[in-house]
């Protein structure tokens, strides 16, 4: 094979790039009446949050969990179920 | 026919010179330019003399500390082409000239890289995949590999043992203070780099985009302008003329950045921008410590 293949033609300079960071000091040089987390496109339980996956499933159990699909619902407790036991009673760090 | 190519390495910058017939004149097409050239037209005006016989627009609002004396800088016009600088400016130094702390920016651009990423790459485990739950053939006596579902990591069509799990947010938040001190930081190189230019007011004679490309041409201020404003309002003829120009930009004040400051080569700001920046972003060197958030009323918020 001798071909090498083209590099693929990237626009630097699209609306989205060109904009991109726009209003992430929102709070610093706006008053403080917004925070940067509101700029976030997220599902609600993963906004302005970081977490291990035991604590993101909690959390949308909490928060999403009487307005989810039965099905949805049932794996998302056998996977809380899974990692309780796996971060709490297997491992070095329990 | 032979081809030479001669491989030098310079001093943080790699250069490659491959040309295949000696007698072309064209550049080979791939030339890699070492990307701190410099431009000679850009370095012909310096900063203005102490003596200059220009008047001073606007001085620094803030105190500034007794051992730093205040940066000056050309008021330039966007009204017509080819027009001198209006007058002087001041900047405050510990605004445009704080220490140029690379790693301050560098911890501010990969916040505001990462702090909004969420992840939405998902697997689906073993006991998610449709099926799997009967044991495919008996434990001992068919002289097979033993087995306890259809569906496990090891079989194709199975569920992925470790992989990207739901929806994963990246976020985190610097102290306000370093990020504060990011954007003073970011202000203080295109300063120092003289990539800062310095308007009065963005009034453009015409909604012309190429007017504006000859302007920035004309003035050797780079190849891509961000161009900064207070206020809500930004006059017909400046918004008509950035609306379709891809490296030319317009933002209010309130969203300036750091990535936007490092994507866009040259900074225009009006004085009235200089005067906002200054007044937020030197609060904080002199701030207490807040009992509530920001967000609730206090009485000296600027």
């Amino acid at each position: 094979m001798h071909a090498i293949p083209e590099l693929k033609k990237v626009d630097r300079w699209t609306e989205k790039r060109s904009m991109y960071g726009v209003y992430d000091n929102i709070g610093i040089l706006g008053a403080f009446k917004a925070h940067p987390k509101e700029l976030i496109i997220a599902p609600c339980w993963v906004k302005a949050f970081r977490g291990n996956e035991l604590q993101r499933l909690t959390r949308k159990k909490r928060m999403v969990g009487d307005r989810m699909m039965t099905d949805d619902k049932l794996q998302l407790e056998k996977r809380v179920r899974l990692l309780y036991r796996r971060y709490n009673r297997t491992g070095k760090y329990r | 026919m032979f081809r030479c190519s001669v491989v030098f390495c310079g001093r943080g910058a790699a250069k490659r010179f491959a040309s295949s017939f000696s007698s072309e004149s064209a550049l080979p097409p791939n030339l890699l330019l070492p990307t701190n050239l410099v431009d000679p037209a850009r370095l012909r005006r310096g900063p203005p003399p102490s003596d200059s016989a220009l008047p001073l627009l606007s001085r620094c609002d803030a105190v500034v500390p007794a051992h730093l004396r205040p940066l000056q800088t050309w008021v330039e016009t966007l009204e017509r082409l080819d027009a001198e600088p209006l007058g002087l400016t001041e900047l405050h130094p510990d605004v445009f000239a704080a220490h140029p702390r690379l790693d301050i920016l560098h911890q501010v651009e990969t916040w505001q890289r990462n702090f909004k990423r969420v992840s939405h790459a998902h697997t689906k485990v073993r006991g998610e995949v449709r099926g799997g739950g009967k044991k495919p053939w008996n434990q001992k006596g068919s002289g097979r590999a033993r087995h306890g579902s259809i569906r496990s990591p090891l079989w194709r069509g199975g569920g992925v043992a470790n992989g990207p799990r739901g929806p994963t947010s990246y976020y985190y938040m610097l102290p306000m203070k370093v990020r504060v001190q990011g954007l003073k930081v970011a202000l203080s190189s295109k300063m120092a780099q003289d990539y800062l230019y310095v308007v009065d007011s963005l009034d453009l004679p015409s909604p012309d985009p190429q007017y504006l490309l000859d302007l920035i041409k004309h003035k050797h201020w780079g190849e891509s302008v961000l161009i900064v404003d207070v206020g809500e309002e930004f006059s017909e003829n400046i918004l008509r003329a950035t609306a379709n120009l891809k490296t030319v930009n317009i933002i209010p004040a309130m969203g300036l950045n750091v990535h936007s400051m490092l994507k866009h080569e040259a900074l225009v700001l009006t004085l009235n921008t200089i005067r906002f920046l200054e007044e937020k972003l030197l609060w904080h060197d002199g701030r207490f410590t807040p009992l509530y958030p920001f967000s609730l009323p206090y009485s000296d918020l600027p």
